[in-house]
């Protein structure tokens, strides 16, 4: 154990840990509130969505590939399943149908990016963009525009699903919610998956150098087909769990479409950088939390919210530059 | 071997030239038959008022593309040189200034804005040539950066109020033409002249095509990066004050869609997104059939939401049109090969 302790002691994740504690200790002291276990509560639950897109985000980024639409993708799948169930009149559908299907449609999606990236070898980065920016006209053009407010009854009985509560000192109550085991549970199956079996160890190879791996012997069309499903599968989760906490559901969330750049910095921040093998499971989860304890708090100490857009992007801009190690070749900013 | 004939070379040389000018007018003849007030004049007047912007932001964004990376923080520098151009010139209009004063303080302003996007675009090139980051990703920070700067100095609210002398340089016309697109000319003609007149021109599709060849060749490729990033800007911040002066406003978050259309517009002109190609003519084509398009589907009363549809759809199409059609010819020289040294076996 303490062989692996040591090990840790050394990761860029570890770095990143201290960092969040002494930026936890140096917002504590200005502003005492911060260290209740309420307001931990509520930071958790500001951080379930993020946690999951973050996460597919960094499989993508592992394979050594971009995915611009996920997010996208995610608020597709979950406003078209919802829409649907609205629109046959079942509220009373249970929670693991509305599930499959959102996943079923998030797949679908992830597997036509995976289509065009693979098949037709093009470039990740723009193929994505352009399916975010169909999918983002087909929502509204061709689904519907309207606002969904009540939501089908098991999504309802989730949103006000805890494990357990916690006060403020001024009396204002704060929760744990329960998604925060839909995270867990993923972040728990990802790592397992990228760490300790032979399919992640494929992933990471491809990320790497994709030409070695296919000369390994590495089928890449097909991992790389399962990491896109993969991910699909988990903004499918992402975007109902999203819905829930939201208690409605709208075609364009704020908080997903444009926010693209928040899950990239966690990502990278989490030393999934440099669109190169090197994604860590753990340092994702540590970033999510960072960026969004920087992000709700920044508020509090004062500083102005329109702040907040230059303090995410130089955070970005900071974790990337301390990434370049050593004197490499110059490869001309090539994705 | 035989001979080509001249039509023919000229026909290999300009093939994607002649494909999309085919396009062009296939879309224009679709629109003005589907909509009667699409021919008239005042419809092409407007579209030359339109054109610029996204005209500058692609010749920005095909620029990077040549050399295999994105700038994602066209829009960014665009609106902030906007921003501090509209500041400069908002407080001198509102000092009263007139005749001399007026005319530095407008060039004051100008000179203001370009510098923004001299240093915005010397920032993101220093930063991709040195560090080998992906210019994706340092981009994308860097938008946040420069846009999170321009939401600071007008705290979030639209700056307006210039000049109407300035304002009149976006509004109206000379010769014949919008003043607006007389810039969008020279720029284009600029580029031209860069990409094919000049060192650089063949330096920039050098070290797209192969940076490690390029290096070995004796080209100093962290130069070439910075120049483009920085040339890049130039184009952004001149586009930034063309917004200033249509629109006579300045905002931080303006047209945020741009990245994506200029992107598209590279792409649609036979840019290549690996980088080592680019050509004017064709993004000029480019820029017209999306303006056409754009416009079109504005008269048939399609809406925002069909159009960002349209353009989705669009850009994979094209994306995968230019993959198939490279994989075709692919396979048939490899057939044609294969059957060459078939027949030298038999013989």
């Amino acid at each position: 154990m303490s062989v692996k302790l040591k090990s840790f002691v050394k990761t860029s994740q570890f770095a990143l840990l201290v960092l969040f504690a002494g930026t936890w200790i140096v917002f504590g002291l200005i502003n005492p509130s911060i260290f209740s276990v309420a307001s931990f509560f509520s930071l958790t639950r500001a951080c379930i969505v993020p946690a999951l897109f973050s996460l597919a985000l960094m499989l993508i980024m592992v394979l050594g590939s971009f995915d611009f639409s996920f997010t996208m993708v995610g608020a597709f799948a979950s406003y078209c399943s919802i829409f649907i169930i609205t629109e046959l009149g079942l509220p009373q559908t249970p929670l693991i149908v509305l599930l499959l299907i959102s996943i079923a449609i998030a797949v679908l999606l992830e597997i036509v990016n995976w289509f065009l990236i693979d098949k037709f070898k093009l470039q990740p980065f723009i193929t994505t963009l352009g399916t975010h920016s169909m999918l983002k006209g087909m929502i509204l053009a061709f689904v519907s525009t309207s606002f969904i407010y009540t939501l089908p009854d098991s999504l309802r009985k989730l949103s006000t699903n805890y494990l357990t509560t916690a006060k403020f000192a001024d009396g204002t109550e704060a929760v744990l919610h329960i998604g925060i085991l839909a995270v867990a549970i993923m972040y728990a199956l990802v790592h397992v998956l990228l760490q300790h079996t032979s399919f992640g160890r494929k992933v990471y190879a491809i990320g790497a150098n994709e030409e070695a791996a296919r000369r390994v012997g590495i089928n890449v069309s097909k991992v790389r087909f399962f990491t896109f499903c993969l991910a699909g599968v988990i903004v499918g989760i992402g975007g109902i769990i999203h819905d829930s906490l939201a208690r409605c559901t709208v075609p364009l969330p704020p908080d997903l479409i444009g926010q693209e750049l928040t899950f990239v910095a966690a990502v990278i921040l989490g030393c999934g950088a440099n669109l190169q093998a090197r994604g860590s499971v753990v340092g994702t989860f540590i970033a999510v939390f960072f960026l969004r304890f920087v992000s709700t708090n920044l508020i509090m100490l004062g500083i102005p919210s329109y702040w907040q857009r230059m303090v995410t992007g130089c955070i970005l801009l900071v974790s990337l530059l301390a990434q370049v190690r050593g004197k490499r070749a110059p490869q001309a900013g090539k994705e | 071997m035989q001979q080509e004939s001249t039509m023919r070379v000229f026909y290999r040389r300009n093939t994607d030239t002649i494909r999309l000018l085919f396009i062009t007018i296939v879309i224009f003849i679709t629109m003005s038959s589907l909509s009667s007030r699409f021919l008239r004049p005042n419809n092409f007047l407007s579209m030359g008022f339109q054109i610029p912007e996204l005209g500058l932001y692609s010749i920005a964004m095909m620029l990077v593309m040549i050399t295999g990376g994105r700038d994602l923080s066209i829009v960014g520098i665009g609106n902030l040189s906007c921003i501090v151009a509209a500041l400069i010139m908002r407080d001198g209009y509102a000092a009263g200034l007139a005749g001399g004063a007026m005319i530095m303080n407008i060039l004051l302003g100008v000179m203001a804005a370009l510098l923004v996007g001299v240093v915005c675009g010397l920032f993101n090139g220093i930063i991709v040539a040195f560090t080998g980051l992906p210019s994706m990703l340092v981009t994308m920070a860097t938008s946040y950066i420069f846009t999170g700067i321009g939401v600071v100095l007008t705290n979030g609210e639209a700056i307006s109020k210039v000049y109407p002398e300035y304002v009149y340089f976006g509004n109206n016309s000379a010769l014949g033409l919008p003043i607006p697109l007389w810039f969008l000319i020279a720029a284009l003609l600029i580029t031209w002249l860069l990409l094919n007149k000049t060192r650089y021109g063949f330096e920039i599709k050098m070290v797209g095509s192969n940076p490690l060849a390029s290096r070995f060749s004796g080209i100093n490729i962290h130069s070439v990066l910075i120049k483009t990033y920085l040339i890049s800007g130039i184009f952004c911040a001149v586009c930034g004050l063309e917004i200033l002066a249509r629109t006579d406003s300045a905002k931080a978050n303006y047209a945020l869609t741009y990245t994506f259309q200029a992107i598209l517009c590279a792409v649609l002109g036979a840019t290549d997104p690996n980088g080592g190609y680019g050509k004017v003519s064709t993004l000029v084509l480019s820029l017209i059939s999306m303006q056409l398009l754009s416009s079109g589907f504005n008269m048939l009363r399609l809406g925002t939401y069909f159009k960002e549809f349209a353009w989705g759809v669009l850009l994979l199409v094209v994306l995968s049109a230019n993959f198939l059609n490279n994989e075709i010819s692919r396979r048939r020289y490899v057939a044609k090969m294969n059957k060459r040294a078939a027949q030298e076996d038999g013989s």
